[in-house]
């Protein structure tokens, strides 16, 4: 069992002003994540971030226009809860301080070596699902966020990319209305899709977890209940 | 030394006394010489003259005398019946007729020996007073009877002889009046006041003639080796004889007659002469010597004062020199202390100011090398997780490889820049601006991106300057770093360093320009000052703008100015054309 296996379905958002960087650790990141969308400034970063859904956050701090910090600041007025890693060259208190007061997930001081990097990642993936690999649902099923497996009795379902990807971001917004937007918006890259491909989605999912597990709130969306 | 002189003074005083002495007592003995010569010469003449005078009276006395008797002999002859007793031979009645006569005549002179008579034959007719000779003796050979002086009838006297003649004009007898020399040292000693002596002398006879008897005068007389006036002494007495020849009648009868001057007056005058002048040398001498003696005393005195007063301005002079020497000597310790003070301070400065710009160096060769080392990491990494997947196809190794190539010869390249920073540029040379403007964009490019700093340049004139390559780029070095650090402290966005080169009328300009919002000093050249930091105290040392004033002021005749502009600091490095 791979912790870092959580990570495969999740979105990346990288950002590094080095282009040579950028390019060997995107193609790292892609060993470990579904997606990785690479920027080169914070400004850029920040776009990106109003613009898409991302599981993960990775920055530089030392980046034109805006620097990482201050991308994340903007950020997390927004997101409390999105992971975030800092690739910096700098060890300034300053920054560190910074960093903390941002709440970030780990702190990489360039240049690390493949470990701390794998390590970070490990952290992520727990801390995306709250340091539970088995998540106990309402109707007695399991979900193992590492093998993406649901659990019922001694019968496991394998769900798609887009069911564990919509059951963990429903488990993250426990008892929270989502709304189909949302949805689109985070299973869907580019176009919104239609209401009719999202509730085809949902009703795989119900059928592997158990209906009662996604209630309805009409004219909204869904709700994760357990 | 002083004693030494003083001797030596006295010596010099005894031989200075000495020889003026010598000196005065050979002029006085020249001056007397010629003193003696001029009274000499004078006495010589005066007795010359004397001569001349005596000469002259005794030939006018003999021709006064002569002209006397002859004309009483005539008067005679022609008084009443003179002629005719001649004529007659009657002497009876010419010795009657003449005795009046001779009676007048002898009271007149008591020399006159004899008035006598003689016929025409020469033979005695009568006479009054002495006995003449009988006949007149010349007679014979002179054929005439002549006036003067002969010897006759053992009597040297003075004869004047009377012709008597007849109507025919013959001779018929002879008045002849026979007077004593005497009379003729009388008239002299009547006229010149003075002795005189006649001395006949023939082959049988020799008589004398002397108004005084004097027989110490008559052998000196008689001595034939008696001359012109040659100084004989007398009874103590010196005196010069005159001699001249006086005529007899003939060579036989010729006499001399002598004059005994008293020159005891003259000899005198000599020693009066003389004693007068030794003692005025004696006197000169004695005052010379009193002179000297005293002036010499008075000399040394002052010597000895003017000596002390010199070895006691001499000890003075030593103590202030010596004190002197110690002032100076503590003047140039103290110099040299604030000298060695001031170098120590300089090279420490100098040593500060390497070892910040050494520190600012590994501070950028970090941030330069910071990027390819992660690049690296980031390479490895890659690898690594390619390979574990067995995703490590061989042409992503060579791609890997390839790229981490790259990045390792960056790090190379930049590790030789900075090297070559430091080893580089002992000499002066003639380069571009554009060479320390791109050098310096090389070494900071890392550390200002780090920073989130734009560094631009804008070569406008690309100018030669004739500089040290190092210590220019370490001036530029040190002001963009300082821009770099006001940037970062004050957290300047759109932070932005600006390197500008370009000519003016006068002069070739390097400018550094920030937006760090400019230089708060007051007055702003005190930022050249050593030691003086607005930074922080951990990252400022507070030399970097002193030793670039340095740099470029007194290594490399540029002058460098501060000012401040809309939103920063301006830094101008300004080198004459």
């Amino acid at each position: 069992m791979d912790i870092l296996d959580i990570l495969a379905d999740k979105k990346v958002l990288y950002a590094e002003d080095e282009k040579g960087i950028r390019k060997h650790i995107t193609e790292v990141l892609e060993l470990f994540f579904d997606k990785v969308v690479a920027v080169e400034d914070g400004a850029e970063a920040a776009y990106e971030m109003e613009v898409g859904s991302y599981d993960v956050l990775m920055f530089d701090i030392c980046m034109p226009n805006l620097d990482g910090l201050e991308a994340i600041k903007k950020i997390r007025k927004k997101d409390k809860k999105i992971p975030v890693v800092i690739l910096s060259a700098h060890t300034e208190e300053e920054y560190l301080w910074k960093a903390v007061e941002l709440k970030i997930t780990k702190y990489l001081v360039k240049p690390y070596d493949k470990q701390s990097l794998v390590d970070a990642l490990k952290i992520v993936a727990l801390e995306l699902v709250d340091n539970n690999l088995e998540i106990q649902l309402k109707n007695g099923c399991i979900y193992n966020p590492v093998k993406k497996i649901v659990c019922e009795g001694s019968k496991d379902i394998q769900l798609t990319l887009k069911e564990s990807r919509l059951l963990e971001y429903f488990i993250k917004r426990e008892s929270q209305s989502v709304t189909f937007d949302d949805i689109g918006e985070y299973l869907w890259d580019i176009e919104m899709p239609t209401k009719e491909a999202i509730k085809s989605v949902v009703k795989e999912l119900r059928k592997k977890i158990g209906k009662e597990c996604i209630k309805n709130v009409y004219g909204i969306g869904y709700m994760l209940e357990f | 030394m002083n004693f030494k002189s003083l001797s030596h003074c006295v010596s010099v005083k005894t031989k200075t006394i000495v020889l003026v002495l010598i000196v005065i007592v050979a002029l006085s003995v020249i001056f007397f010489f010629i003193r003696y010569l001029d009274i000499k010469s004078f006495a010589r003449s005066n007795q010359l003259m004397e001569l001349k005078r005596v000469k002259i009276v005794y030939s006018q006395t003999l021709k006064r005398v002569k002209k006397f008797y002859i004309t009483r002999g005539y008067a005679n002859i022609n008084s009443y019946g003179i002629r005719e007793a001649f004529e007659n031979g009657d002497i009876k009645s010419l010795h009657d007729l003449s005795l009046p006569r001779w009676k007048i005549i002898t009271k007149e002179n008591r020399f006159l020996s004899t008035f006598c008579f003689y016929d025409k034959y020469g033979k005695l007719l009568t006479y009054f007073g002495k006995k003449p000779q009988p006949h007149l003796s010349f007679f014979d050979s002179l054929k005439k009877p002549y006036d003067g002086f002969w010897y006759g009838d053992k009597n040297f006297f003075y004869h004047t002889v009377s012709e008597v003649r007849d109507k025919n004009s013959q001779i018929i007898g002879y008045v002849v009046f026979v007077i004593d020399p005497r009379f003729f040292l009388s008239q002299i000693r009547k006229i010149m006041n003075i002795d005189a002596y006649i001395y006949f002398k023939d082959s049988k006879h020799k008589i004398l003639f002397s108004l005084k008897k004097d027989l110490r005068v008559e052998k000196s007389i008689k001595n034939p080796d008696l001359l012109n006036s040659k100084e004989i002494k007398l009874n103590g007495i010196a005196f010069l004889p005159y001699v001249i020849i006086g005529k007899g009648v003939d060579r036989n009868n010729d006499f001399k007659i002598i004059f005994l001057q008293d020159i005891s007056h003259w000899k005198k005058i000599v020693d009066k002469a003389m004693l007068q002048s030794i003692i005025v040398m004696i006197l000169l001498i004695i005052i010379t010597v009193v002179v000297i003696n005293y002036g010499f005393d008075i000399i040394l005195r002052q010597l000895d004062e003017l000596n002390s007063k010199l070895v006691q301005s001499q000890s003075e002079l030593r103590e202030l020199n010596t004190d002197l020497q110690k002032r100076v000597q503590k003047e140039i310790g103290l110099k040299l202390k604030k000298q060695k003070e001031a170098n120590e301070k300089e090279r420490i400065l100098v040593h500060q100011s390497k070892l910040a710009s050494m520190g600012e160096m590994i501070g950028n060769i970090a941030h330069q090398w910071r990027q390819p080392l992660t690049e690296l990491s980031s390479i490895l990494i890659n690898m690594e997780l390619f390979f574990e997947r067995g995703k490590l196809t061989k042409q992503r190794l060579q791609d890997k490889i390839e790229d981490a190539n790259i990045q390792i010869n960056f790090m190379s390249r930049t590790i030789d820049d900075f090297r070559n920073f430091f080893s580089s540029g002992k000499q002066k040379e003639l380069l571009k601006v554009s060479v320390p403007f791109k050098k310096v964009e090389k070494l900071m490019s890392a550390s200002l991106k780090n920073n989130n700093i734009k560094l631009n340049l804008d070569i406008r004139d690309d100018f030669d300057i004739f500089v040290y390559p190092n210590e220019i780029t370490q001036a530029l070095l040190n002001l963009i770093s300082n821009a770099k650090d006001a940037l970062v402290q004050r957290d300047i966005k759109n932070a932005c360093i600006c390197i500008s080169s370009y000519n003016d009328e006068k002069s070739h300009i390097i400018e550094v320009r920030d937006n760090a919002g400019g230089i708060k000093t007051d007055p702003i050249e005190k930022i050249f000052e050593p030691y003086f930091s607005t930074k922080h105290a951990t990252s400022g040392t507070g030399i970097g703008l002193y030793m670039t004033k340095i740099i470029v002021e007194k290594n490399n005749a540029g002058k460098i100015i501060a000012s401040n502009c809309d939103n920063g600091a301006i830094f101008k490095i300004i080198f004459k054309k």
